[in-house]
């Protein structure tokens, strides 16, 4: 009993201690708790950069060699790894498999996405969520991957709904918001997502909405000085 | 860019407004490389067809 209590906690324990790696309530400040997050979220964006960039380079380098390798492991096994490769055909198949998922490999940001959204959807926190340019980490989540391919459907919806309830342009005490998304390069992002035939349709009345949220008030602000 | 930048000055917008604007949504060229895999890969598709 003792040692199934002990297994299970190690289980529950090792969910709890990833959980905890994001769990801002486990940081002293709200502001260090957000830095910690958009610390993770931008290092996943960067993982999933880097694993697509291998990809592309290795494509490149790998496509003709591939059949070639294949019938060279053929000749080449030793007698021993012959009848290993009998006993454990599971591994090719298994393989196989890895192949064929190779872009599912490059999900670092899907990981974290539920921890992530939990944390953007709590209103309680947007404004420090914004003081402390959490817009950027947005952005970095948002960027077309090294492919110039989008990154997923679940992320990209996710993210523009919370783009939406961020509420940005009537957080404007002193003209600040435009400061907001001139550090992030956000505005430049959804500029593209505009021009961009991937993005899909409800997504993208979403985008226009947001461009023309944020540019109004610039271009009020001057008319209203004029006056 | 010099057609964006005509756009802009159509615009009638102030030149204080024009530079914001320029600051917070870029010149609209940002992201030509994404854009620019885009197009190649829709015309890998219409040539396989």
């Amino acid at each position: 009993d003792e040692t199934i209590k002990e297994l299970n906690t190690k289980k529950g324990g090792s969910r709890k201690s990833k959980k905890d790696s994001i769990d801002i309530d486990a940081y002293t400040s709200i502001d260090s708790k957000i830095q910690r997050l958009k610390d993770e979220m931008i290092q996943a964006a960067k993982r999933d950069n880097e694993i697509i960039l291998a990809q592309i380079e290795g494509k490149e380098f790998k496509e003709d060699t591939t059949n070639k390798d294949d019938e060279d492991k053929d000749f080449d096994l030793s007698d021993e790894e012959k009848d290993e490769e009998a006993v454990e055909s599971e591994d090719v198949e298994k393989q196989d498999v890895e192949k064929s998922n190779v872009k599912t490999i490059a999900a670092s940001k899907l990981v974290l996405l539920p921890k992530v959204l939990h944390i953007l959807n709590r209103v309680d926190l947007h404004e420090s969520l914004l003081e402390n340019n959490i817009l950027l980490a947005i952005r970095f989540w948002l960027d077309p991957l090294p492919d110039g391919s989008l990154p997923s459907y679940e992320i990209q919806k996710n993210l523009i709904n919370i783009l939406i309830d961020l509420n940005i342009a009537n957080k404007n005490e002193n003209g600040s918001f435009t400061k907001y998304l001139k550090e992030s390069g956000i505005g430049k992002l959804l500029i593209f997502y505009k021009k961009s035939k991937r993005v899909e349709v409800n997504l993208k009345r979403k985008v226009e909405k947001l461009l023309s949220d944020w540019s109004r008030p610039i271009i009020q602000a001057s008319d209203n000085y004029k006056h | 860019k010099q057609q964006q930048k005509k756009a802009y000055q159509q615009s009638g917008l102030s030149p204080d407004v024009l530079q914001e604007m320029l600051e917070v949504f870029g010149d609209g060229f940002d992201y030509d490389w994404a854009l620019e895999a885009e197009l190649e890969e829709e015309e890998q598709e219409e040539n396989s067809n």
